[in-house]
């Protein structure tokens, strides 16, 4: 990965890590460290997000992960002028987008976006990528995703607007 | 069913330099005193807010050691949903009268970062959303606005006729924050943005200061009621013909809703109607939770006033506004009267039912609709006042 996209470590007073044990989210926390991006898959192969007790699809109660293609598009967004979190204060005016996941419609993640603030339109297709916040934790983030939508692999290289 | 027998409620301002228990204590005596009812014969509160308990109550109104109490669910939708709640308590026989109370320091004290931690679904807040900046109603509200916006063409110029509407009833109403303080369109439009496209005017004030509502049977509908309801029962009360809540779908997380226009409001209102016998267009007014400008295009959709998508178009049109064809939150609501929860609200509506409401009473007021919003889009809709004499007829204007 190339320099990070958003300036959130080495800040005083600190970023406000999420509990990483957390029996609900720590294979998701996992899956960032590697720069996987992980969804929940019940029993019947139902995809939901964000990780319930049960599948909200048909109530199975057996849960597994499963890695999603990290491309997507803007559903919608705010750009978050002033916040009472003192970590994000330096940041604003900051972007924070709902991305819907292009091969998996319905299922949409919560984002901190590195976008133009006044070049947002629904439908931009984003991309996910996973700032290295601390040695324990990797946050995913969403950049522009120029690339034609295909299933070869490829790297994740950041796009500018 | 219930009837309203009083209301009551502090000075709204942002340095109270009043506790907490006092200023609830404060707004319950005015309410007791309103409906004519001694604390002593009162059998039931439920204290909102989220730092009012009922051992506030019973020290400060001095009730007995017995009173029956129960909470709704936190967030906004507390005030409208107590009604419904009070509504169970005494159908069932549990208290006779209930005094709901909402009390806070809102501004000078506990502000809404922190009061927002109270809401469920703590754990994809803390998970999810914080690590992203994204921590409060205006934020989590601004990403629907803009949605709507993107879907249906709802402008900023629409969000502004919504303020401008609030705080021109606020001229109007003494007790309002903003009154005395007019707000014209250029200064909405230079007001500093909080998270786009909400700007400092598209949201609620911040409010010390208390609001209470006394509730007692209905004449005849319970005979086996407690006494406490006889005793407050009084030529004044105001009919709740009825009262509806409800959650939207995915109700502790907005993003992976399917339907992000759907809310608890959608569920509500049409039981809400049902229930009362009357449709949308027999309301003489509208008291809708407007946390945010947006919200109340967004739930005068939602319960049924326009179609969805015309919300925007029937605000710009002046309807909502002193002489329009659905007046909307007469005393200035949350964004210019004060944020009492939407207490006020129902405060308000029974004001203009009783013909009490002084500069701003309507001509016609005699069934008001009022809404609850909260945590995340959970519902409720009130309907207060005498049903039409005739049947009702839906799409016909009264």
């Amino acid at each position: 990965m190339s320099d990070p996209p958003f300036p959130v470590t080495d800040r005083d007073p600190p970023f406000p890590v999420p509990d990483l044990a957390d029996p609900d989210f720590a294979p998701f926390w996992q899956g960032c460290r590697q720069e996987r991006l992980l969804v929940r898959r019940c029993g019947r192969g139902h995809l939901s997000w964000p990780p319930r007790p049960a599948c909200p699809r048909c109530q199975d109660l057996s849960q597994d992960w499963q890695q999603v293609d990290g491309a997507g598009w803007l559903y919608s967004w705010t750009v978050v002028h002033r916040t009472p979190l003192p970590a994000f204060q330096p940041l604003t005016p900051y972007v924070v987008g709902v991305v819907e996941l292009t091969a998996h419609p319905g299922l949409r993640f919560l984002g901190r976006c590195q976008c133009d603030p006044r070049q947002l339109r629904i439908g931009t297709p984003l991309r996910v990528t996973f700032e290295h916040v601390t040695a324990e934790f990797s946050l995913p983030l969403w950049q522009y995703d120029n690339e034609p939508q295909d299933n070869e692999p490829r790297d994740n290289e950041p796009r500018g607007a | 069913m219930i009837s309203i027998q009083g209301v009551g409620e502090t000075a709204y301002s942002r340095r109270s330099g009043r506790s907490v228990p006092d200023l609830g204590a404060q707004a319950g005596r005015a309410a007791l005193a309103d409906a004519g009812l001694a604390a002593e014969q009162l059998d039931g509160v439920i204290p909102l807010g989220g730092a009012l308990f009922t051992e506030d109550l019973i020290a400060g109104l001095g009730l007995s050691s017995r009173v029956f109490d129960a909470s709704p669910a936190p967030g906004g939708n507390a005030a409208v949903s107590a009604l419904r709640l009070a509504d169970s308590m005494i159908d069932s026989g549990s208290a006779g009268s209930v005094l709901i109370v909402l009390a806070r320091n809102g501004y000078s004290g506990q502000r809404i970062d922190s009061r927002a931690r109270l809401l469920p679904g703590q754990q994809f807040r803390t998970q999810l959303e914080h690590p992203h900046g994204w921590s409060v109603p205006a934020q989590w509200y601004a990403m629907i606005c803009r949605r709507h916006m993107a879907e249906y063409g709802t402008t900023k110029a629409q969000l502004a006729a919504v303020a401008l509407s609030a705080y021109q009833y606020a001229q109007a109403n003494p007790r309002a924050m903003r009154h005395g303080r007019p707000l014209t369109r250029r200064q909405y439009d230079e007001a500093d943005m909080i998270a786009d496209p909400y700007q400092r005017y598209d949201c609620c004030l911040e409010t010390d200061g208390a609001a209470a509502v006394l509730v007692t049977a209905r004449p005849g509908s319970r005979p086996g009621a407690r006494p406490g309801a006889a005793a407050g029962e009084r030529r004044r009360g105001v009919p709740v013909l009825a009262v509806e809540t409800a959650r939207p779908p995915s109700p502790d997380d907005l993003t992976n809703r399917a339907d992000w226009h759907h809310i608890g409001l959608t569920d509500a209102a049409p039981a809400a109607y049902e229930r009362a016998g009357v449709a949308p267009s027999d309301l003489d007014a509208a008291m809708i939770y407007d946390c945010f400008t947006f919200e109340v295009i967004h739930q005068l959709e939602e319960a049924g006033f326009c179609p969805r998508g015309a919300g925007g178009p029937f605000a710009a049109s002046g309807a909502l506004a002193p002489g329009g064809a659905l007046p909307v939150n007469t005393h200035g609501g949350l964004l210019a009267e004060g944020h009492l929860g939407g207490l006020n609200h129902v405060i308000e509506a029974v004001r203009q039912l009783r013909g009490e409401a002084g500069d701003r009473q309507l001509a016609r007021a005699a069934l008001i609709g009022v809404t609850g919003w909260g945590d995340w889009g959970d519902g409720s809709m009130a309907i207060l006042g005498q049903p039409p004499a005739r049947p009702p007829a839906r799409g016909v204007s009264a």
